[in-house]
């Protein structure tokens, strides 16, 4: 029956390819969603003969898929505390010590006993441990490793005496741990746009890994700049107090806050009275505000600027500042109803209760009607 | 130009079906083929897929052009037909239905009329059941590859718009829809394929489809109809 099933494939794909090919690109357009927020893979955190795995840094419960993400410079300051659980191996517990070296192959012993100008391992604590532990849990103050950025190798040794062994280590456990201590440069080129409910606002990616933005704004502002001449703080490093922003949009006058300025370090614990924050988990360097989430009122400006945050959640400083203004826009609806246009025609309805950015059906049509008639045609298929 | 590009690569993937069915039976073994094709699956659908252009007239209200310039859509369309009568080789008499959507969107106007970041969107999901008249005798009888097709039914189209995240309104449109048809079939000029993809598959005959339309909602409705071509592809199975 099927005597010639490659000729067939070949014949129905060149032509039914074009098809399908039409249909995926109307179902990615219709349902396409804005990136997912980035998540990280964990890494393998043992190497050797006893598990380790990293529960908390600072006591904050580390979850399984952020395993990877560094140690940043505000738990590094805080003196945030490492807590490991071991699993520690049948018969190698009665040993009686657990020591916490760090550097390079450490469980060799002639590399624990020599130091070189490259090669140091650095014994970080000493355990002692009970004959009957199987699994244990050890805080490890991350001090000795925050003093630069980089990434370092903790070996957990099953040893016999609380001395540096110079015995090899058959039963040892390892954890490459990531330290970030360096904020990521801050956003360039911030500017906004004028809107109701959405309200633009773009910028430039720094160099480097981000995991995502903070934006924050400030609605008392005052008016600044002038029509025709931005003047937009280019958020330049100013460690010194940075300067007031003050730009133009468009034709409008700008504006200036004395609460958001150009390259100084925010403190997000702490935020000034009156400047909100929009955090974003994606790299996209674009975002729309609306006038009631940030507590706008028509034709009022507000200042905005954006925080970059890398992957261990280190904050840059603040960009430069840009201003938005929020003004009634009128759409499709505002200029057919001006010309002449009925309101209530064609049963019109008010919208209530959706908002336009969720998406409605049609992808799902085309894709189960396609579905369908994939299996309508495998059906006749299989009746033949 | 994203208009011109959307239908240059609605056309080329049209023709690119066409152009793929041709060099088959040269690089297929046509010697194992049998010599007759005794075996004929039954007809039951047919579905049709299509895009085209589409701008509703709104009765001359300048708001649309105002708002959404030239944009065009376009309107992608997919209808289902089920076989109620068959004449073979001479025609089908068809009811079945018809789904869509079209989308258009633009910056949004300040009260200075200047154009503003936030954007406003106007779209629609036609829905309609339809009636057809399939004539394929000269297909099927004189080898002349085209097959003519009279429509008519009632349509509903679902209209909504918005202004940045602010549903202003939504609402059906409802009236008569007509066209015709005319098809260009595949499987005159690849009857070998064609006997192929119906032992395989169940499918009849495919055609390349050029339908002219028209929707003429009725009074108590936002006129959003207009006449309207769409190209695509079709197949009976």
């Amino acid at each position: 029956m099927f005597a010639y099933p490659q000729a067939m494939m070949r014949t129905l794909a060149r032509l039914l390819l074009p098809l399908f090919a039409v249909a995926a690109l109307v179902a990615a357009s219709v349902a396409a969603r804005p990136a997912a927020a980035q998540t990280t893979t964990p890494t393998t955190p043992m190497v050797g003969t006893i598990p380790v795995v990293l529960l908390s840094v600072g006591g904050a419960t580390y979850h399984l898929s952020t395993l990877s993400i560094p140690l940043n410079k505000a738990q590094c300051d805080a003196g945030a505390k490492l807590s490991f659980q071991l699993t520690l191996p049948a018969g190698g517990a009665n040993l009686g010590f657990i020591q916490v070296w760090q550097g390079n192959n450490c469980n060799a012993a002639n590399t624990r006993t020599t130091t070189t100008s490259t090669v140091t391992c650095q014994l970080l604590q000493t355990f002692v441990t009970s004959s009957t532990d199987t699994r244990v849990t050890y805080s490890v103050d991350p001090k000795a490793l925050c003093a630069s950025s980089a990434t370092w190798h903790l070996y957990f040794l099953d040893t016999a005496s609380d001395a540096a062994s110079t015995d090899e280590i058959a039963k040892f456990g390892q954890y490459d741990l990531k330290v970030d201590i360096d904020p990521p440069t801050p956003p360039t080129g911030v500017s906004g746009g004028k809107g109701e409910t959405q309200i633009p606002v773009n910028w430039t990616a720094p160099a480097g890994d981000i995991y995502g933005y903070t934006v924050l704004w400030d609605t008392n502002v005052t008016a600044g700049g002038s029509a025709g001449t931005p003047s937009i703080d280019a958020g330049a490093a100013s460690d010194d107090g940075g300067t007031a922003a003050a730009s133009t949009i468009g034709d409008d006058p700008g504006c200036v806050s004395s609460k958001l300025r150009g390259g100084v370090a925010i403190d997000f614990n702490h935020l000034p009275a009156g400047v909100g924050r929009l955090d974003i988990k994606e790299k996209s360097t674009t975002t729309s505000l609306s006038a009631d989430e940030i507590g706008a009122s028509l034709n009022s400006t507000v200042a905005v600027a954006v925080v970059a945050l890398d992957l261990a959640y280190n904050p840059s400083k603040l960009s430069n500042v840009s201003c938005v203004r929020v003004v009634h826009t009128l759409g499709f609806w505002d200029t057919y109803k001006a010309n002449g246009g009925s309101a209530d025609q064609g049963c019109a309805v008010s919208a209530v209760g959706h908002h336009a950015g969720e998406r409605s059906t049609p992808a799902s049509a085309f894709t189960i009607v396609a579905a369908l008639l994939g299996v309508s045609l495998r059906a006749r298929r299989k009746r033949s | 130009m994203k208009q011109l590009a959307r239908w240059c690569s609605t056309l080329s993937l049209a023709l690119a079906a066409l152009a793929a069915a041709a060099p088959v039976h040269a690089q297929n073994d046509d010697q194992l083929l049998p010599a007759t094709h005794s075996f004929v699956s039954p007809e039951r659908v047919i579905f049709e897929f299509r895009g085209g252009p589409y701008r509703p007239n709104l009765d001359g209200n300048p708001s649309f052009h105002n708002q959404f310039g030239s944009d065009t859509g376009p309107l992608l369309d997919i209808e289902i037909d089920a076989i109620a009568y068959r004449l073979p080789k001479i025609l089908y008499l068809t009811i079945g239905g018809s789904a869509g959507r079209v989308a258009y969107s633009a910056h949004a106007f300040d009260n200075t009329g200047a154009r503003v970041s936030e954007k406003t969107a106007f779209s629609m999901i036609p829905l309609a059941a339809l009636g057809t008249l399939r004539f394929d005798a000269l297909a099927r009888r004189l080898a002349v590859p085209f097959i003519l097709t009279g429509k008519i039914g009632y349509e509903w189209a679902h209209w909504s718009t918005s202004t940045g995240t602010r549903d202003d309104a939504s609402g059906w449109s409802k009236g008569l829809v007509y066209g015709g048809e005319i098809a260009l079939d595949l499987d005159t000029f690849e009857p070998t394929s064609a006997r192929r993809m119906d032992d395989e598959w169940g499918i009849n005959h495919s055609f390349v489809v050029f339908e002219v339309f028209h929707f003429a909602p009725n009074g108590k409705s936002l006129p959003i109809g207009d006449t309207a071509w769409l190209l695509g592809l079709g197949f009976v199975i």
